[in-house]
Formats: structure tokens, sequence, C-alpha cells
């Protein structure tokens, strides 16, 4: 069976790989008959190889959506996870489900919305009947103190609200070594004994409890496998921009998804939050080095999932994609700019991949799961390249005075006419681009409970043609950001871990001139060049070039919210997320509109950060939440003093981050703080009359 | 420090010690008012009202300060009261919940700020300044809640990410001979 299984599995992958490589050999060969009229030249090569390279990634792409688009609308399901361990019999009885840990892993993140989604998905958890089985672990790394003081509080609020007092931890780590990874390591490393299987949520995560339980008798059905990835939805943002990502994702996703646990099957990849991992084997196989040499290729792993999963699967585990699991969801980033700063952060751990690729004892599958993320991002600047070159040829090209009469030929000899190749390579290209999307509209046609979720097959028809559109719009944009970024990175440019910006927010005019000012210029660089030199290539630019040049005012009408909520009242972009709220999804809505400030006794006004000093309740519980710590050197003890003479002398106002934070992170000295500002406080000042002296 | 800054300690603590002094032979207790009027300052931000059941408290407060006495020079009277509180407050804790300060001081400060938050009830301050105990317990125990499990942890190896040349059959015959350990 389990032969019969692994054939299956070389089949379905030969056949995909088949389809890539044949597309892409005929493509090329169309275009190279083109090309190869009197020779190829350098530059007719360098087209060629980078035609080839980026044609093989659309393939790719292009053929899993037709592959995930057949999967669905002919409903076979035999390649699913959720069918394949009912197929194999059940090890676990239901209601008998292993511990679980639910990991929060957050870095200076929005405390409102990370303890609202905490929250809806405790309680949607607990309506399942099976909530018993699982804890959940808010891991903080964050650094910012008012931000980490409101944690705490928001922490203690949500036990208390749910009940969850004993079964819902927090702890923040004194120092953020190896980032997230090392924020999971530590969890491994000190509680891991505890639990079975720990799901890996990110700040923006919302699951739902029922697939919250699914994914735990998944795992119990199979103990082969040490790793389930649910896809996450994007959801919940009102932004133009957001709302066509939504839309987007949630049209097409299903399908891409579908392809891919085609060929990957029990090689399945990590995208590092709404997953369920086996623990065990995570810790004996997952502990990641550090890389030789200087960031940005070497030192700390930026981007560990994928990684991670390559080691399970090096280590005989199974990974699966749990495809058509529902009730995973995430949040994107609001607009155009902070969509771009969240690639700046991922295209350097994806580069950092490109070494990887080679190393010892992954599986192939996973080596092309390294180089697909490298080349998400790589494809960019070869992109760029090939508009380039391509506008570069055609110059050289025009300048060509074609010659009729050569030889001993009486007549004229015509040049050689390519249309017919060359239109069937674009016509080609553009179908694979595009033919997609109306999979999307073909699979609406024959659910009509999907196709009034998406507001019918007219508005979601609309919604794809503008989707479309503004996709075309974005590519150029997007493609001058990743090159500017991979450079960057070349250049040996290390990114820092900036917090990402996460909430609704309207980009400003000089925000969009600083961040696409430079694209507009080389867009109307471009096009001017291209207009006076080769015009006849102009006109086949001006999609790209539209792009640059709009790049400016797209950026501020996609960052609106009222540009996103007009478009939802026209019925355009609409996702079933928001014509049918999933629960989970409306409770954290209703979380969200509650108070914006943790509760806590008395009128305290000021910083939180500071209320871990003077208000007897916060202090009580932040040096309850703090680790035990050695005792104090003279000199540290100085420099904490100093530093708390400062705040109460001066105020906080010139502290910086890391001061404040050092101020409130020892538990000896912070006791010793407390009394000292009740003492010392400006307005106490002066209470004591000295003339009774 | 800043030198005034001292010399306003110095003065207080030199009032305070005199009013304690004075107050034993029944004399005047103005170096104890604006230490009162911190403390209170304090318990009205834990939700306490001024009345009878906070000046309760602060009169055991007052009693251990002067027990203390004389202070350190460099210790200041509010500080010592703030500190002398807290401990009043620990100690009936430590008692009311069985609780070891020694051993487990995270939990006492858990239970300090369940107490301080008002989960438990409105009217502590009078039980712990009357010392009574077994009526808070189990409240506030129920709204306690540990930061942190008890540990028990699992080793995580560094792995070997040789990046070497990989060798691909060979890597390839490898994979198959693994199973996972769970599964065998």
């Amino acid at each position: 069976m389990a032969r019969f299984d692994r054939l299956g599995t070389h089949a379905r992958r030969v056949t995909f790989a088949t389809l890539v490589i044949a597309s892409t050999v005929m493509a090329t060969l169309l275009i190279s008959a083109a090309l190869q009229e009197g020779g190829i030249s350098p530059l007719e090569f360098t087209l060629l190889v980078l035609y080839t390279v980026l044609f093989a990634w659309i393939c790719a792409s292009f053929w899993m959506a037709t592959i995930g688009f057949v999967l669905l609308l002919f409903r076979v399901r035999r390649f699913d996870i959720t069918r394949r361990t009912r197929l194999q019999g059940a090890t676990a009885l239901p209601g008998d489900l292993s511990r679980t840990a639910i990991l929060m892993p957050v870095y200076n993140e929005d405390p409102q919305r990370v303890y609202a989604g905490l929250r809806a998905i405790w309680e949607s958890l607990a309506a399942t009947g099976e909530g018993r089985a699982f804890d959940m672990f808010i891991l903080s790394d964050t650094r910012d103190p008012d931000i980490w003081v409101e944690e705490e509080l928001r922490w203690r609020e949500l036990c208390l609200a749910t009940g969850g007092g004993g079964r819902i931890f927090y702890r923040n780590r004194p120092e953020n070594t190896g980032r997230k990874a090392g924020n999971i390591k530590d969890f491994v490393c000190r509680w891991g004994a505890r639990y079975r299987y720990m799901i890996v949520l990110d700040a923006d995560s919302v699951m739902s409890g029922d697939t919250l339980v699914q994914m735990v008798r998944l795992m119990d059905r199979d103990p082969r496998v040490a790793l389930i990835q649910v896809p996450p939805l994007p959801v919940n943002h009102e932004s133009l921009f957001a709302r066509i990502l939504q839309f987007a994702g949630s049209l097409y996703g299903r399908m891409y998804t579908a392809g891919l646990n085609f060929w990957q099957a029990g090689e399945g990849n990590y995208w590092g939050h709404n997953a369920i991992i086996r623990i065990e084997p995570f810790a004996q196989h997952c502990g990641l080095p550090k890389l030789p040499g200087q960031e940005p290729f070497g030192g700390e792993i930026l981007s560990h999932d994928f990684v991670e999963a390559a080691l399970l699967r090096r280590a005989g585990w199974k990974l699966w994609l749990a495809h058509d699991l529902e009730g995973s969801y995430e949040e994107l980033p609001p607009t155009l700019i902070d969509y771009a700063k969240r690639d700046r952060r991922w295209c350097q751990g994806n580069l950092q991949h490109l070494r990887l690729i080679v190393a010892r004892g992954l599986h192939p599958v996973h080596r092309v799961h390294l180089a697909m993320g490298v080349m998400s991002y790589l494809a960019s600047p070869l992109w760029a390249a090939f508009l380039l070159v391509t506008g570069i040829e055609a110059y050289v090209k025009s300048r060509v005075e074609p010659v009729y009469f050569f030889g001993q030929n009486l007549f004229p000899v015509w040049p050689a006419s390519y249309t017919v190749q060359m239109t069937t390579v674009l016509a080609v290209t553009l179908a694979m681009l595009f033919l997609p999307k109306l999979y999307a509209l073909i699979l609406l046609l024959f659910d009509p409970p999907r196709r009034r979720q998406f507001g019918g097959l007219l508005h979601a028809t609309a919604s794809v043609i503008l989707e479309t559109l503004f996709s075309t719009l974005l590519a150029p944009v997007l493609m001058l950001f990743q090159t500017k970024f991979v450079f960057a990175i070349l250049m040996r440019r290390a990114v820092g871990w900036p917090t990402q910006q996460r909430g609704d927010r309207a980009t400003g005019f000089i925000e969009a001139l600083q961040a696409h000012g430079g694209q507009t210029l080389i867009g109307v660089i471009a096009g001017v060049l291209t207009y006076l030199y080769v015009p006849s290539f102009f006109w086949w630019f001006t999609p790209v070039l539209a792009g640059m040049l709009l790049a400016v005012p797209l950026s501020m009408l996609a960052s609106r919210v009222g540009a996103g909520l007009a478009t939802r009242a026209q019925r355009l972009f609409l996702t079933p997320h928001e014509t049918g709220r999933p629960p989970v999804l409306e409770r954290l809505d209703e979380l969200l509109e509650g108070d914006s400030r943790p509760a806590m006794p008395g009128t305290a006004s000021g910083d939180l950060w500071q209320q871990a000093i003077r208000h007897p309740y916060v202090h009580a519980l932040h040096r309850s939440v703090l680790p035990e710590v050695g005792p104090l050197t003279r000199r540290r003890r100085h420099h904490l003093d100093g530093l708390l003479y400062h705040l109460i002398d001066d105020s906080a106002r010139d502290m910086a981050v890391g001061e404040r934070r050092a101020l409130i992170a020892n538990p000896q000295h912070l006791g010793e703080s407390h009394a000292a500002f009740w003492a010392q406080m400006p307005d106490a000042r002066g209470g004591a009359d000295p003339s009774i002296a | 420090m800043d030198p005034e800054l001292a010399g306003e300690r110095a003065a207080r603590l030199h009032a305070l010690q005199r009013a304690m002094g004075e107050r034993a032979d029944g004399g005047s207790i103005a170096g104890w008012e604006p230490i009162r009027e911190r403390l209170l300052e304090y318990l009205r931000l834990c939700g306490i009202a001024v009345g009878t059941q906070a000046e309760d408290l602060l009169a055991i407060v007052r009693q251990r300060l002067r027990q203390m006495l004389p202070l350190r020079q460099d210790d200041d009277p509010v500080a010592a009261a703030v500190r002398e509180l807290l401990a009043v407050i620990d100690a009936w804790l430590a008692e009311e919940l069985a609780i070891d300060p020694a051993r487990d001081r995270s939990r006492l400060l858990m239970a300090r700020a369940a107490l301080l938050a008002g989960g438990a009830a409105d009217d502590w301050p009078a039980h712990v300044a009357q010392n009574l105990h077994g009526r808070f317990a189990a409240r506030l125990r129920a709204v306690m809640v540990p930061a942190v499990p008890e540990q028990a942890g699992l080793n995580m190896p560094t792995q070997d990410l040789s990046l070497r040349a990989p060798g691909l059959i060979r890597d390839r015959r490898d994979l198959r001979s693994r199973r996972p350990s769970s599964a065998d």
C-alpha cells in the first residue's frame, strides 16, 4: 500500500514536471526560431535565457492552478490529508485529543488586536467542547516597555474573562535571541515535554476552534506526520489594497493550494504559522544553526519555516498541506508600502535560502521549495532585466536596414516573418497569466453557494476584471521594489527586525512620493527613451509604464479605507468572510470594539510602563511575571538608580526605549523603585513640611 | 542624587522621627500626616476609599514604622512606609494562602496583584488590619493566574546544515532509509 502510494506520488510529480518542462521547451523553441535568423547575438541569447527562466516560473504557477482547478471542479479529494487519514483508519478516538499548546509569538504588536484574536480563538475552542486538550502561550519578545506591560495586563484580563487561568500563559524573554525561531525554541526547551503538539500562530492569525480540533485529530491519526499546514485566508482589512488582495486570495488561493498539494504530497512545506507541529521531532531535528559568514547571507536563519520543514523531512517525517481545511485566517499589510516593507524582510530571508538549496541530505522536493522561495524574489530583477534587454534589442533591430537584394539573387529576398511564432508566444504567456482567473470564475459557476458568497457571478466577474487591471498596474511597482531589495541585500545591507504595521491607515502624499518617487522617475525616463528611440516598442511597454507612472496616486488611493468601503457598497471584491462572517471573526470584531486600554483599579494616567513602577496593582502583576534573576552588581544597581532618578527628576521624555525597559526588567530593583518612586515622585515633594523639624 | 532632594528627604525623616517620638509621648503628629496622605493616595489607586478600613491599615503601618525607628539616614520615610504597607499585606496574604514568601515570591506577588486589583473583595483592608483569615482564600485563588506552568523541556540540538554539494543520489537513498521513530 505504501509502495503504491509512493508510486502515485512520483507519478503526480512527473506529470507536473513534464507539463512545466514541455510548455517551457515549446515556448523557448518558438521564440528561438524567431531569434536565430542570422545567428543568435549575445543580446538575443541573454533574452532567450531570461525568457526561458521566467516562462518556466510562470508555467509552474499556471500548471499548479490548472491542476487545482481540475481537482476542485471534479471534486477529487483522494490526495488530501483530510481524506487520506480517514482512509487509513483512525488510531485515536474522537474526543481523546492529545495535549496541544497554542503558541502566539509576539514582538511589539498591538496588544488589543493580539488579545482580541486570542480570546476569539479560545472561546471558539471552548465552544467545541474539546478545549481541555489545549493550553495557550503568549510568547512575548516585545521590547517596547509600554506594550510589554499592556500585554501583561491584557493577559490577566483574558485569563479572568475566559476562565483560562492556569491554561493561558504569558512570558516575556529577557533577550530575544534567535528572533521568532529562538522564541519557539525557548518554548520547546522549557515546556515542550508537556505537550505532544504545538499550533503556531502569528500575531494576526485567527483560527476557529473546529479547525484546531481537526488539526489535532489529523495528527493523532497518522503518527508519521510531523506537520500540517493549514493555508490562512487573508481577511479583515478594509482598505482598497487589502480588499483586492483578500478577494484574490479567497477566490484563486484554493486552486493554487490544491495544485500545490497534488505534487508536494507528504513533502509539504511550513509557512511559519497556522500550522500544527509534532513537538518531539521538532525538538530533535529543528535546532537551527547560525549560517557561516556575515549577514545578509550568514548569521541567523531569518526565514526559519522552510528550513524547519526541510529538516523534518530530512529526518523522515511527513509534512502535509491541509488545503481543504477552512477556519484559518490571517491579515495582510493594509497598504502597498506596508506590503513592500514586509517583502523587504522576507526577501532577505528567502535569498538566504540560496545557499541552503545545496545543503546536505535534504529531500529534492524541499530543495524545490527553497528554490521557489528564492525565485519568488529573484523573478523581479529577472523581469526587469528582461524588459531592459528587450528594449535594447528592439532598438538594435530598429537601426538595422533590411537588405532585399544580395548575392546572385535576381529577385528580392523578403525578410522571414515570425509573426505567428511571436504572437503564439505572447498569447501563451498572457494565457498562463490570466487563465487561472477564468478558472476561478468557472468554479464559481458550478458552485452556487460559493458564487453567492462572492456577490454573484456578475459582481465576481467585474471584480476579477478590476483585480486584473489593478494587479497589472501593481506588477511593475512590486517588480521595482523587489529588484531594489534584492540589490540592497546583494550589497550586504542587512534588514533589522521591524514591527509589521497591521492596522488600516491611509498613505499620505509625502510618504507615497518617498516610496514611489524613484519608480515614477524610472517610468518617465523609460517612457521618453522608448518613445523617442523605439516607438514600436513603446506601445507594448505602456502597461508597464502606466504602473510606474501611476504608482504614487495608485498607492495613495489603494490605502484608503473609504475606497475599500465604496467598492464593498458596490458589491465588488466581496469575499465569503465578508458576506457570511464566520463566528470567530464576528467575535473578533465585537472584541475590537471594546476598550482600547486595559483595565486597572483607580485612575491612573501616563505611560503604562511607568505604572509598573508606580501603580500598586500593575507593579505587583509585572513583578510576579518577571523571571527571577541573580543579584544585582553594584555597577548595575547604580546604573538603574541613575535611570530612576532621571525618571523622577527629569521625566521619561528623553529616556531611550532600552533604558525604560531596563528600569522595569529587574524584579529586585523594581521593588525598590516602587517605594522610592512613591517617596520622591514630583507631586509627593513638599508633602512633608520641613519646617516641622 | 539631587542635593535639594537629599536635604528634603533628611528633613522629612527628621520630622517623622520627631513625630513618632512625640506621638509616643501623646504630642503632635505633624510628621506622619504627609506620609499618611501618600499612603491614602496609594490605597486610592487600589480602589480603596478613605475611611475606617484604610485608617485601620495605616495605623498598623505607623506602628511598624515606629518600631523601626530610627530609620537609616539614607532611607526615605515615605518609601519605608510603602514598604511596610506592602509587608503587612504580603504577610497577611502568605498566611491566608499558605504561601512560603521565601520560596514562592512570584506567587505571593500574583496574590498581591489579585488582591490590589479588587477581584477578591472591597473590604480586604479591614481583614488585613485585623489579621482575619479564611474568608478570602478561595476567592483569591480563583483570580490568581500563574504566568507559566512547571518547566518540562526538551533538548533542541543544533542541526548540521553543511553547505557542501549535496550528492543527490546518496541523499535520496538516505532519505528512503529514514523513517520516523514513532512510526516504527
